[in-house]
């Protein structure tokens, strides 16, 4: 009666792309996998027209369309409050679901949006941020540590948000940690963005979308359930690759950037996992992890990645295969003197939190 | 220990070990619930006791989709867990529908609506206009169909909380659950409604009639029509999804204040709200 | 869920603009809050999405604030009215 979460897994991540023809009780797996990763609205879309599902089923996937429409008019939105403040004295660059919306991407359409992320230069970082705060936009509110962690080693500041509206806004100033070990200066991707018709906001060239979305994947936030990025990653390549001259012009900014092995894996896993049309030649032009270190590598993220059986708490396999990414994460963004009194810090903070059952506070939202 | 449990617009697949949880479901869901599962269910949910370091407090937790959404309950407190999270995970995923934060009954498939905010006494109110013979069809979810404009039931038993447990209680034919003190929300118990309307759970209704109802204590019975527009705008801000749904939303909700009447009534004590629904009910028809 | 073809403002508000015994409900194209409005104020809407239709929205803005401003909230109502008519003209961000 029951599958192996990773073949239920490769149906879902097939439903992407095309309808599925799988009986009802498939389905109950597929969905749920689609909630746990938050591509239930991407699986709604491509499914849609599918006359083979079920009246329940339809139900469901109606409700993820729903919520995913609504996903998309906040972060629609938004884009057209901040858009004033972008006064062309210097770029502002959307990043990630801000630009795939912008281009009216294919597979924009059923995904999700949490916050919007702006990529502006680091000279007009306060500058944005000014502007922002006087046209009403507030930071979260943090102690000076947070405060302190955000400016001088992120690349990020504290995020922002207007209030009463759904989405947050979070200011970049780069596309990598500043205290990590790929930090590149962003300026090139400035040099190649590309300015949108019609929009005072920019988006990244191409090749650089995908390789902040590898980027993002992989070295950034935690691992488990990264599915959807590789979603993203997928889309994104669908989208270009047809491009005279995408694959090699990838390559060579990837190795120009000191980010082929962050392709390397987005590439491996796109294909490897979503049949993603990578030629062959790209990979091997790429610094891949050794051959040795290539199995356990695949098997833990694997595991980090895919999402457990739904029908059961996460496994001890899965749950230190997550944790050994994480700690990977933690150490690629901060060097281990300054890692350790940080994550000392997280770990008692974590002790405070948890919302109590707000029962009816975000009901019926997507992640 | 799995159980399917067929609520009408929605199933639910629980399973757990705890053997007073499962004989409290056997109670509140003796007519709707079955042993093992159903192939295809809107929500799964598996209610685990807690990690087994813990000394003292031993806790239950709810897993839903390998995770717990919500802070661990003590463990003789599975059932108010078990109810608040699915009505939790319920709303998110039936957002086919517009779903109104109200209590729902009817009488010969004519649909009764009681939007309120928590504290109004809607469930109160709720379950005894049921005692009183109306079809129970929920306290807490009005399930608004926006294709065909008719109400859903989704049998789940009522939670009322603290003094309503006694007035409730008390009334002949009422059938409660244990009383859970000192809850986040205070006592609560559930009320679980008639075999009838579990019978009836896949039965649509139409709505006839929106009463927003408002218990004050000592409050004289006071009773006025609602203008249209503002019935639309009040049933738009008790839902739990209207904003979400956009257009399809406002569609429905338009649609449902064209089609009933809507009053709102104050009162102090139920002897005097039950019959003025019944005349508002009676002029609807 | 949403018309195939984008409603422009003029018929946005024919579609999301209906009447109950003489009160208005008026869905928000951009933010999808719903707005109990006046018959006066939906008047000064039309009139807006008229002049965005014509493609003058800014002289009808001098205009309105030459004789005496906006009544209460309804400038960003009419504002977002603007956003419809970049879609339904097919250029604007919208994905």
């Amino acid at each position: 009666m029951s599958t192996h979460p990773a073949a239920d897994c490769a149906l879902l991540l097939r439903g992407l792309h095309e309808a599925l023809e799988i009986p009802e009780a498939r389905w109950d797996r597929v969905l749920r996998l689609a909630r746990m990763t938050g591509l239930h609205g991407r699986l709604a879309a491509a499914n849609a027209d599918n006359p083979t599902v079920s009246e329940r089923v339809r139900r469901h996937l109606l409700s993820a369309t729903r919520m995913a429409d609504f996903s998309a008019r906040m972060l629609d939105a938004e884009l057209r409050d901040v858009a004033p403040l972008c006064g062309g004295d210097f770029p502002v660059i959307a990043l990630k679901g801000g630009a795939y919306a912008l281009q009216a991407l294919g597979f924009a359409r059923g995904r999700f949006v949490s916050d919007i992320d702006l990529l502006v230069p680091a000279r007009a970082l306060r500058t944005m941020e000014a502007r922002l705060h006087a046209a009403g936009w507030e930071s979260a509110a943090l102690d000076p540590y947070d405060e302190r962690y955000y400016r001088d080693w992120s690349h990020e500041t504290p995020p922002l948000r207007f209030p009463g509206h759904f989405l947050e806004l979070d200011l970049h100033h780069a596309i990598t940690p500043v205290t990590g070990r790929r930090h590149f200066d962003p300026a090139p991707l400035f040099d190649e963005s590309l300015p949108i018709a019609g929009s005072r906001f920019r988006v990244l060239s191409a090749r650089d979308q995908v390789l902040h979305a590898c980027v993002h994947c992989f070295q950034d936030g935690d691992l488990a359930l990264r599915v959807r990025e590789i979603a993203d990653i997928d889309g994104l390549l669908r989208s270009f690759a047809g491009t005279t001259g995408f694959w090699p012009g990838l390559v060579e900014r990837a190795n120009a950037l000191g980010l082929g092995r962050p392709l390397w894996y987005g590439l491996h896993f796109a294909r490897s996992w979503m049949q993603t049309p990578v030629p062959q030649e790209v990979l091997s032009a790429l610094p891949g992890p050794a051959a040795v270190l290539r199995r356990p590598m695949e098997a833990c993220i694997s595991l980090a990645l895919l999402p457990p059986d739904p029908d059961r708490p996460p496994g001890l396999s899965v749950r230190f295969a997550r944790r050994l990414a994480l700690a990977r994460y933690h150490l690629l963004r901060m060097p281990l003197h300054m890692l350790l009194p940080h994550l000392a810090r997280k770990a008692w903070l974590r002790t405070r939190r948890r919302t109590p059952d707000g029962a009816n506070e975000n009901a019926g939202g997507g992640p | 220990m799995q159980r399917s449990i067929d609520l009408g617009a929605a199933s639910v697949v629980v399973r757990s070990p705890l053997r007073e949880f499962n004989a409290q479901l056997d109670l509140l869901y003796r007519d709707h619930s079955q042993a093992g599962d159903s192939g295809f269910a809107d929500v799964r949910v598996a209610l685990l006791p807690g990690p087994p370091w813990r000394v003292w407090g031993p806790q239950v937790r709810l897993w839903s989709e390998a995770s717990c959404p919500f802070d661990p309950y003590p463990l003789d407190s599975a059932l108010p867990l078990f109810e608040w999270g699915t009505n939790w995970l319920l709303a998110q995923r039936l957002n086919a529908h517009v779903l109104l934060h109200a209590g729902v009954v009817a009488r010969e498939d004519r649909a009764l609506i009681l939007p309120a905010a928590p504290g109004s006494g809607k469930s109160t109110l709720t379950c005894a206009l049921h005692l009183a013979g109306w079809r129970f069809l929920s306290d807490e979810f009005g399930v608004l169909d926006t294709e065909s404009g008719l109400l859903h039931p989704l049998l789940k038993p009522a939670a009322l909380k603290n003094r309503s447990i006694d007035i409730i209680g008390g009334q002949p034919g009422a059938v409660l659950g244990p009383v859970f003190a000192g809850t986040r929300k205070g006592d609560v118990a559930h009320f679980a409604p008639d075999r009838a309307s579990v019978a009836a759970r896949r039965r649509p209704v139409t709505p006839a009639l929106v009463v927003f109802p408002r218990y004050r204590e000592g409050a004289a019975l006071r009773c006025e029509p609602v203008r249209r527009a503002e019935a639309a705008m009040r049933l738009g801000l008790n839902s739990f999804n209207y904003r979400k749904l956009g257009p399809v939303g406002f569609d429905a909700i338009l649609r449902l204040a064209r089609t009933a009447p809507a009053w709102e009534i104050e009162y102090g004590a139920l002897a005097d709200a039950l019959p003025c629904i019944e005349q508002l009910f009676g002029k609807a028809s | 869920m949403q018309p195939t073809s984008p409603l422009g403002p003029l018929a946005w508000i024919e579609r999301y603009c209906p009447s109950l015994d003489g009160q208005f409900l008026f869905l928000d194209p951009l933010r999808w809050d719903t707005h109990l409005l006046s018959a006066g104020a939906v008047i000064v809407l039309r009139e807006a999405a008229l002049a965005i239709e014509a493609g003058c929205f800014e002289a009808f803005r001098a205009e309105v604030a030459a004789n005496g401003g906006w009544p209460a909230g309804l400038e960003r109502l009419a504002v977002a009215l603007t956003a419809l008519a970049e879609r339904a003209a097919g250029t604007g961000t919208e994905a």
